[in-house]
């Protein structure tokens, strides 16, 4: 396969996809055989791409020339695949993959009622979109991609018809997404009409000009594209959509939704404002907002999450969290692009490692949720407790990830977080301001500790609950292999952060230019081990994984050595509770009494997540809601006036020759008034 | 050389730590008009329990690891860390990945805690938690003023920087901010709510027995001594001495000085619920932000 062209394999992976869906569509009897079928054509693209993906790496910048042209529309089917595309060419197949087998086994079993139809082609056509967006150099097609994953992606968000609020939650997405799209597409029009074309590099040297002549039309524009993006990775305060939208759609679709399709707002705003806009007074400008909102989405995302009882609610917020800590990386990276090509570049590093770090523990959390949901049947931390020792796998996978979203060392989370912390604590001392945005990162990654060990304690640890006599044991193989997968790369990413920088330098010598990227060994110094960040005229900051590993395992030793001497005998007791004999029920800690006192006194800090409310949606449906305003009252007025007809005979004929009467009456009376 | 500093400064802490406590118990006992137990009290009890049966209530591994993993992680930060001008791993690791080796002990501890089943090792882990959160900030600040003083996040950095310039405002405002939270830091009174013996028995340590006991024992004496020896060596690093050996020295008689202040107010004051310590810290966070500022003003 590797003697194929970029462009052999970029359209044969597509093809892979898109043939994978409509197979999966036509022979849709059964859950688990599209399932694997699903799978198959996955793996066969995830491999294309993997290659594409390696020949980018190393060859460069991949350029695939016009596929289709629209010559009256200045658009033509372009791909490009530079590094930075790379790393989600690597990322989004793999997480694609885990995500669809998994989907096999899991969605045999929550399918409710519903045909694999419904699930499998739209979860290959969201792969083949995404790979789509992060390809394509036409803004026009990049658009066209976006929307195409936003449609798919709303299908999945609406996989469960049955339940109103999830329906509700799909339409919310369906409209907050397309009012972003649409903020996307009045910039990419508003820029077309000044270079006549939708190719990137035309767009950008339009925004320049445009950023020459009318500066405010620039600062507009620039918005409008951060709104369109920012809202799809879900920015505080534009992803109140998000914590109702995720939980909506199947586990393994939250999975990939939270590795992949979250993580193209970030590719957004990175390709487009460092691209389009260059190093300008408006980029160091609008670097400071989007630092500031991640900041407060960090804060606000995750302290939110703590809040929360249902587990993948919680994730869904902490996700918000997440993407606030690479907005605030890329956004400092943003500011200091004029000033400082070191901090600017550091920064965009740091931003993007985290991105793929994220993307790896992430989708894992929604996998061990999905895992314990499977088991269980239920999302309430409350309702549960004590599965670590029925799940062994799933709770060492989920303690991996929880480390690792919560940035202890030596895990991924660690690295990427310790660089961001690096890339703002130098910048603060330029710009006082990320001195405090630091801060704000090392204390809401506290709380993301907080959060986990909330979920890790409810659910994997303490005493059973009565799970209505359900036998509850491990998650089939087919479930746990993306598990592990995905648990193994965090830990790798983590301890050998070398694997991730040197691609990531690329990247950024890519979005930012090689002659504006500092060389490899000025920024992150010689050692392979480690990381060993310089400023004038000294070290700023170290980390080298290798040591500290084994200095711990030295103390380790150390400890179990003094255990191990130790003329101890060893025996079995029950727990302790005062004195008491308790039932397991009674003595079980729940997750909402986790950090209680901590959670009142910040409810009372900081505002409640905003939700969105679109009146013109509500008033959409009631003008399409026919029964409502035309069947409805007509019917009822009509009831009622045969009500008042048939009330009147009451089959009495006393009655009816009273009315006769009185009719005879009447009819006199008329008479004798008109004749007179 | 890093690797011989590294050992000296993991075994000295990891051998003294029980004296210290030893001399504070001794304190405890003179302020109550006792006669105490001899200063090699703590020695005693650890052999004592590392004799004790080791009871279970869990077959859990994570419930077995945590304490060995608590230690571990406590004696790679004092491996990190400077002690008087022996900077050890300092240069592998800076003050972040310092803070962040710490919480690798946190958070082995609260697993230990969930996996023990116990709804008071639960609530003692949730205080953990809460303690972390609102004494860890104060800490990252007061290193941040020094960073702004001395452009690195190196401890062994800021302690040059401190040598070489001597007292400052802002430094000394950070000191001051680091030691209203080093009660805390430490797990002594009016602080020690994650154990809080007369009220959820010993916490997270309430299903530990025997050997498994001593480690977290022994934990909290390196712990102890470990904020104590950082607190001298980072804020009091006068006057420099050339010779390690000596300085080392130096800042173990000063961090003795410390300990006493210390176990003096654990002697005089009682313990705070958990709602009036966070309101505490967060008044202490104001003054560690102070710190920085007056930093970033350069005085």
């Amino acid at each position: 396969m590797s003697n194929m062209t970029s462009e052999q394999m970029l359209l044969a992976a597509f093809g892979s996809l898109v043939i994978g869906a409509v197979a999966t569509a036509l022979c849709a009897r059964d859950w688990r055989r599209t399932g694997w079928l699903a799978v198959v054509f996955t793996a066969v693209a995830a491999v294309l791409l993997w290659l594409l993906a390696a020949r980018a790496l190393t060859e460069g910048t991949q350029t695939i020339r016009s596929l289709l042209t629209f010559k009256p529309l200045g658009a033509s089917l372009t791909f490009r695949v530079d590094k930075l595309s790379a790393i989600f060419l690597m990322l989004v197949p793999f997480v694609g993959l885990a995500t669809t087998l998994y989907a096999v086994e899991f969605m045999r079993k929550a399918q409710t009622g519903q045909s694999p139809r419904a699930y499998y082609p739209f979860a290959l056509l969201m792969t083949a979109a995404i790979v789509g967006v992060v390809t394509s150099s036409d803004l026009f097609f990049f658009f066209v991609f976006w929307e195409l994953m936003t449609l798919v992606s709303w299908v999945l968000v609406w996989f469960d018809r049955e339940d109103q609020a999830k329906v509700q939650a799909a339409w919310q997405y369906f409209f907050v997404t397309h009012v972003a799209a649409a903020c996307i597409l009045i910039a990419a029009v508003t820029a077309y009409s000044t270079s006549g074309s939708f190719a990137f590099s035309e767009i950008a040297k339009a925004m320049g000009s445009i950023a020459r002549s009318n500066p405010v039309l620039a600062h507009v524009l620039m918005a409008l594209l951060l709104i369109g993006f920012v809202t799809k990775a879900g920015m505080f305060p534009f992803g109140g959509w998000l914590p109702a939208a995720y939980p909506a759609a199947p586990s393994p679709a939250s999975a990939a939704f939270s590795g992949t399709m979250t993580k193209l707002g970030i590719y957004g705003v990175v390709r487009v404002a460092f691209e389009f806009f260059g190093a300008t007074e408006l980029t160091t400008a609008w670097g400071l907002v989007i630092a500031v909102l991640g900041a407060l989405s960090i804060f606000i995302g995750t302290l939110t999450a703590l809040l929360e009882d249902d587990v993948k609610r919680l994730l869904s917020y902490d996700i918000i969290g997440q993407i606030g800590y690479m907005l605030l990386a890329v956004g400092a990276s943003l500011f200091f692009f004029k000033t400082s090509p070191l901090l600017s570049s550091l920064a965009l590093i740091a931003g993007v490692y985290h991105l793929i770090n994220n993307a790896c523990y992430e989708p894992l959390l929604f996998l061990n949720v999905g895992a314990v949901e499977y088991g269980t049947g239920s999302r309430d931390l409350n309702r549960m407790g004590g599965l670590g020792a029925l799940m062994p796998l799933t709770l060492c996978a989920a303690v991996i990830a929880s480390l690792s979203i919560a940035g202890v060392p030596p895990f991924n989370g660690f690295a990427s977080k310790w660089l961001i912390y690096q890339s703002l604590f130098q910048g603060g001392l330029q710009m006082p301001l990320f001195l405090l945005l630091g801060m704000v990162a090392i204390f809401v990654s506290l709380a993301t500790l907080a959060v986990l060990m909330k979920v890790l304690g409810a659910v994997f640890f303490g005493k059973q609950p009565d799970y209505g006599g359900k036998v509850i044991s491990e998650v089939p193989v087919s479930m746990r292999i993306p598990q592990v997968a995905l648990a193994i790369v965090c830990v790798v990413l983590g301890v050998a952060p070398i694997l991730a920088l040197s691609v990531l330098h690329g990247a950024a010598s890519d979005v930012l230019g090689s002659a504006f990227v500092p060389g490899f060994a000025t920024m992150f110094g010689s050692t392979a081990s480690g990381m060993t960040l310089a400023s004038d005229g000294g070290t700023f900051g170290v980390w080298n994984p290798a040591v500290l590993i084994a200095a711990l395992v030295v103390g380790s030793i150390i400890a179990v050595i003094m255990l191990k001497t130790a003329p101890a005998s060893s025996r079995r007791t029950v727990s302790w509770y005062g004195g008491e004999e308790a039932e397991d029920d009674e003595v079980r800690y729940r997750a909402h009494g986790f950090v209680l006192p901590f959670k009142q006194a910040f409810q009372k800090v900081y505002p409640p997540f905003p939700r969105v409310r679109i009146e013109s949606i509500r008033f959409l449906r009631k003008v399409l809601d026919f029964d409502g305003w035309l069947y409805n009252p007509v019917v009822k007025e009509g009831g009622r006036a045969t009500d008042l007809i048939s009330r009147s005979h009451s089959g009495v004929p006393q009655t009816y020759m009273l009315w006769q009467l009185v009719g005879v009456l009447a009819v006199v009376l008329a008479l004798v008034l008109l004749i007179r | 050389m890093p690797v011989v500093g590294a050992i000296v400064n993991g075994l000295l802490v990891l051998l003294l730590a029980p004296l210290f406590d030893g001399v504070m118990r001794k304190l405890k006992a003179v302020i109550h008009s006792r006669k105490g137990p001899p200063f090699t009290q703590p020695y005693r009890d650890l052999l004592k329990l590392f004799g004790k049966e080791d009871l279970t209530p869990v077959g859990s591994v994570v419930f077995r690891a945590a304490p060995v993993v608590s230690l571990a992680a406590l004696l790679v930060a004092t491996a990190l860390m400077p002690i008087g001008t022996n900077k050890a791993l300092g240069t592998y690791g800076d003050a972040i990945v310092w803070i962040y080796v710490l919480s690798i002990s946190a958070v082995a501890l609260m697993l230990g805690a969930f996996a023990s089943g116990n709804p008071f090792a639960y609530a003692g882990a949730g205080r953990e938690m809460m303690m972390m959160l609102t004494v860890e900030p104060i800490v990252v600040l007061a290193i941040l003023a020094g960073m702004v003083k001395a452009k690195t996040l190196l401890l062994g950095g800021l302690v040059d920087w401190q040598l070489a310039n001597g007292a400052t405002v802002s430094m000394t405002v950070a000191a001051i901010a680091f030691f209203l939270a080093l009660q805390a830091n430490v797990g002594r009174l009016p602080f020690d709510i994650v154990e809080a013996e007369s009220e959820i028995v010993e916490g997270p340590f309430i299903e530990y027995s025997g050997p498994r006991l001593a480690l977290c024992k022994l934990g909290f004496y390196v712990r102890q001594l470990m904020f104590a020896l950082l607190f001298v060596s980072l804020f009091i690093p006068w006057p420099g001495v050339d010779v390690t050996a000596v300085a080392v020295v130096l800042a173990l008689v000063k961090a003795l000085v410390v300990l006493l202040v210390v176990g003096l107010i654990d002697c005089v004051v009682p313990r705070l619920r958990i709602d009036q310590s966070m309101t505490y810290m967060s008044r202490v966070l104001f003054v560690a932000l102070g710190a920085v500022a007056l930093a970033l003003i350069g005085v």
